[in-house]
């Protein structure tokens, strides 16, 4: 395969480099010079995080062909600005809170500039126009929109002043102008590197922080609104991602996954793999010197897949190579006899008699039950009383970071740099599986990029660890989005029945839930799953009889495990609703019918019977909301629905369209 | 025809890992020269945990956030926060830092009353300064202090640890103390609904949460607005379809996740009751601001149009059949 030469300007500075035909710009940037702030987040094009400029113009580098940029202007985050010069755009990220876990911020910065070349004065909807193939899951975008909104007011207060400046003196200030810089810059209105810059010190204490002294304020103590501390490098690309991480000698991890979703493994054949020039090392489960499974709370899936596959995608073996395309070649090298079981892909199939098992044991993973006073009479007492059942599907994390991580003999013990959102717990973990003393792994967190549940769970953990001391080299695996989709445990698909009792004033007596969750394939976290939503089963209300039965199986479908809110969306969905249609048998408003029966001061008890000794802001939250959506209304003349009884006195808005009175269909 | 209607939903949510033991410890280290690093395990994921956790340090100490160092979730260095789960890192790991800083803290302070000759009782710390209460003139910078502590062999340390109070729940009643604090939440939503395709546009989403003390309002909000789009994407758009075990969306052009144009504004509020147990009166907020809007929004969808949808989420397709009379098979 002949290199291609390829020179063009990168950051300012000019730029020659030997690219192989089928290299992306992305690729070049990363792997070649080492420009490792531009990310990869899915290399497909869809996701932004690598998106570079080339002739100005906003490109996703995972798909732009390197060749194609001979002879072009290519600007990096890395030429945005550096630690003594943020760039404006820059600044306004950190000043404005847009950056959290830093994964799309990058690319978002650049995507901005771009738009504030072309316009410097935009809109938001045409910011979030220009930044809408650029994904986040962290800020739900409000900040970033505001970010670009504050860069391009600096922008165009800096240039007023530098053309005053001009006019005013022959001098211009800065002689060494650093790459890409803005007119803005090079006027001497650079933005003060400190993360406390002057507009965020104006902006702090934030109007909602309560009785925040100047004091407090000025020293960025509790209540004030200091940037994160990792801002800055975040904003300059500099963070070091899990993928991020080069090491000298260091190998490329692959791992070989399932294509059953459940069968025994008859015999595993490496010796084709291992024989394969540039394999470093091959390991399965016979590998494995210390326990064979892990899990948070349970111990019951295996690091690689030990007698028996239980899930599409589970891993099999994985495979050390000198580049991954060669760890890849090997994986197709090896033979995995397999002999299919019968699946069950339903909660009611795994739990129906005769049902095939997907463990040694039955099917029910577990049950959590509240039993609370006399629902049975309660309910026969009951004045109201509304049901339904509700369904939620499995639901992908979708962090914008693919798992990544190193791992290295380091010291008389193993090193693992990797994702994390736990590292003492996956610490334990790790050196079960060796036999080692737990003290001699060290597990340290690179920067992470968006987890909400995903990461908890062990993910490149284990392969890279078994390989880096079989082979004595460092190992890097860094996941396919395929395989993040694929392999890691996402949000339980939940189906709700429920039943709410009220007297004739609306107010509950009684409450009723039969909760079943498909954990997939492996326990992970579906005990604390299961037990979150069996003790909070009917939000924030005093319910004193109640009845609720919450259960997970296990089935041969992806995995599922801990997500931002533990099952509670799900049966939010549920009981909200139902609380809704008690409030219209009741003939009160949803604001009515949640204050009526919300937790108070002094009298709260939970279903678990817990006495809430805390101070309590749930009815402010309801208030605070309702007010201020209602502020909303009157100010944007919208119809007020729902609440009558506290919309504006003054509202003129016309009646709601035909429909509002529809039927309920339960 | 395009409908709009109004949806409320509220939740609770308790902090920390649900009846059982949930420990975080954090170690504080302060220097000659008055700056203070802080270990703790706590991984930062992109919440803001760590600068959470060097802001309460600062207060705690009384020194500006700029002379604190936090290193976190590293095993070879730092002690045990347990996993950035159930919306614990604040309160839990918060009080953690806020203890072990409280302890570094006592040392300065045990050797100022030698050096002020007043009682403990009567000094405080205000940015790096130990000062008499009454009389601000009397005073020993932190710095001083410690270099002070030195020279008679002291050392300004601390560590802290902190479990929640939460006992193991009884297996057939669920009968116990499940959590330490717990955070509250109310969303509304308002949308609009077109009836002849189906399609929810939500046109604002306010969001008010009970934080217990907002250590950093403005990475508090980012939490809330963050929380708020997942939540939208759980209602509106997300599904894993998963067809005999396999998993048939594998990328982001298959499993569609907001995008700045399908998150309209959100307007987070903050609520503050501080609660007796959490770091200066926090509690948790990762979790809560995801839990309650799918529920808003389908509320809303049915204020909107007389129709009560089951099942999420609340595609176009779906909610077209609905309004139909039918359910999507």
């Amino acid at each position: 395969m002949s290199r291609h030469h390829l020179e063009f300007t990168l950051n300012g500075r000019p730029c020659a480099v030997y690219v192989d035909p089928g290299a992306s710009l992305l690729d070049i940037l990363r792997d070649d010079l080492g420009l490792t702030g531009t990310k990869r987040g899915c290399s497909e094009g869809e996701c932004g995080a690598c998106t570079v400029l080339v002739d100005g113009v906003p490109v996703d580098s995972c798909l732009y062909p390197a060749v194609k940029a001979t002879g072009a202007t290519v600007l990096t985050i890395e030429g945005m600005g550096d630690a003594t010069r943020l760039h404006p755009i820059q600044q306004a990220f950190i000043d404005a809170g847009a950056v959290q876990c830093g994964y799309c911020t990058p690319g978002m910065v650049l995507k901005a500039k771009a738009l504030l070349d072309q316009d410097p004065d935009p809109d938001e909807q045409a910011i979030r126009q220009a930044i809408s193939g650029n994904l986040c899951r962290c800020t739900g975008y409000s900040k970033i929109v505001d970010a670009v909104q504050r860069a391009a007011q600096n922008l165009g207060d800096a240039a007023t002043t530098a053309i005053a400046a001009a006019s005013a003196t022959t001098t211009t200030g800065v002689a060494t102008p650093a790459p890409d810089l803005s007119p803005a810059l090079t006027a001497g209105a650079t933005p003060p590197l400190s993360a406390a810059s002057a507009s965020q010190a104006e902006a702090a204490p934030s109007v909602h922080s309560a009785a925040v002294s100047p004091a407090a304020a000025t020293l960025g103590h509790v209540g004030t609104s200091v940037p994160r501390l990792d801002a800055v490098p975040k904003v300059l690309g500099e963070a070091r991602f899990g993928d991020d991480l080069y090491v000298p000698g260091m190998l490329h991890a692959k791992v070989l996954r399932s294509p059953h979703a459940h069968a025994l493994i008859r015999s595993i054949d490496t010796t084709k793999a291992e024989a394969l020039p540039g394999v470093w090392g091959v390991v399965t489960s016979a590998n494995v010197p210390g326990r064979m499974t892990y899990g948070i709370i349970m111990k019951d899936q295996p690091y690689l897949a030990h007698g028996k596959v239980r899930f599409i995608g589970e891993a099999v073996a994985a495979v050390a190579a000198e580049t991954p395309a060669i760890a890849g070649e090997a994986l197709k090298l090896i033979d995995v006899d397999y002999e299919p079981l019968p699946p069950v892909f339903t909660v009611e199939e795994a739990l129906a008699d005769g049902a095939p098992l997907v463990h040694g044991k039955g099917n029910l993973l577990l049950k959590r039950s509240v039993r609370k006073g006399d629902p049975a009479a309660a309910f026969a007492e009951a004045a109201h009383v509304v049901e339904g059942t509700f369904r939620t599907p499995l639901i992908e994390h979708a962090y914008l970071e693919p798992e990544a991580g190193l791992a290295m003999l380091d010291e008389g013990g193993l090193l693992i740099h990797s994702v994390s959102q736990g590292v003492h717990y996956q610490r334990g973990e790790i050196a079960a599986m060796l036999s080692w003393p737990v003290n001699r792994v060290r597990l340290k967190q690179a920067t992470v990029g968006g987890a909400f549940g995903g990461k908890i769970d062990l993910s490149v953990h284990p392969y890279i660890s078994l390989l880096a001391v079989k082979t004595r080299r460092p190992v890097k695996l860094v996941y396919t989005r395929a395989e993040s989709m694929l392999a890691t445990p996402k949000r339980h698909p939940i189906t709700v029945t429920m039943k709410l009792g009220a007297d004739t004033s609306g107010r509950l007596i009684a409450g009723e839930a039969r909760i079943a969750a498909d954990s997939g394939a492996y326990a992970s976290y579906s005990f604390a799953v299961v037990t979150r939503c069996a003790v909070s089963a009917f939000g924030p209300y005093s319910v004193q009889n109640a009845t609720v039965d919450a259960f997970a199986a296990y089935t041969n479908n992806p995995i599922a495990g801990a997500m931002r809110g533990f099952g509670t969306p799900q049966l939010a969905f549920a009981s909200e609703q139902l609380m809704d249609m008690l409030a219209a048998k009741a003939g009160l408003s949803p604001l009515e019918v949640r204050r009526l029966n919300g937790y108070q001061r002094g009298q709260s008890t939970t279903l678990t019977r817990q006495v809430i000794g805390d101070p309590e802001g749930f009815l402010e939250t309801l208030e605070a909301a309702t007010e201020a959506s209602l502020e909303w209304a009157a100010a944007v003349g919208a119809t007020v629905s729902g609440d009558p009884d506290t919309a504006p006195a003054d509202s003129d808005a016309p009646p709601k369209a035909a429909g509002h009175q529809g039927g309920d269909p339960r | 025809m395009k409908l709009r209607g109004r949806g409320t939903a509220s939740i609770y949510y308790g902090i920390g890992n649900t009846g059982k033991p949930n420990p975080s410890s954090a170690f504080v280290e302060v220097m000659e020269d008055g700056s203070a690093t802080v270990y703790c395990g706590a991984a930062d994921m992109g919440q803001g945990s760590t600068t959470v956790l060097a802001q309460i340090a600062a207060t705690e100490l009384g020194i500006s956030l700029d002379r604190i160092h936090v290193v976190v979730a590293d095993t070879g260095i730092t002690p045990e926060a347990g996993v950035s789960s159930a919306s614990r890192q604040t309160y839990i790991s918060g009080n953690a830092c806020r203890i072990a800083s409280a302890q570094a803290k006592e040392v300065l302070l045990n050797r100022a009353v030698e050096l002020l000759d007043e009682p403990v009782d009567n000094l405080v710390v205000t940015d790096g300064i130990i000062h008499v209460a009454n009389d601000p003139e009397r005073s020993v910078p932190i710095s001083d202090a410690a270099a002070a502590c030195r020279a008679i062999g002291r050392l300004a340390v601390g560590s802290g640890s902190f479990n929640p109070p939460a006992g193991d729940l009884d297996p057939d009643t669920g009968e116990g103390t499940a959590y330490g604090t717990f955070a509250y939440a109310t969303h509304v939503a308002e949308v609009e609904v077109d009836t002849e395709t189906g399609e929810v546009e939500v046109l604002g989403l306010w969001a008010a949460h009970d934080v217990g003390t907002a250590v950093n309002p403005q990475s508090a909000e980012g939490q809330i607005e963050g929380g708020v789009a997942i939540g939208l994407g759980f209602a509106l758009m997300e599904e894993v379809v998963v067809e005999e075990g396999r998993i048939r969306a594998r990328t982001f052009s298959e499993y569609m996740i907001p995008t700045a144009l399908d998150v309209p504004a959100i307007h987070p509020i903050l609520v503050e009751e501080p609660t007796p147990t959490g770091p200066f009166g926090a509690k948790g907020l990762g979790e809560p601001p995801t839990i309650a809007t799918a529920a808003a929004i389908a509320n809303a969808v049915h204020d909107a149009t007389g129709v009560r949808i089951t099942e999420l989420p609340l595609t176009a397709e779906r909610v077209f059949l609905a309004l139909q009379g039918t359910r999507l098979g």
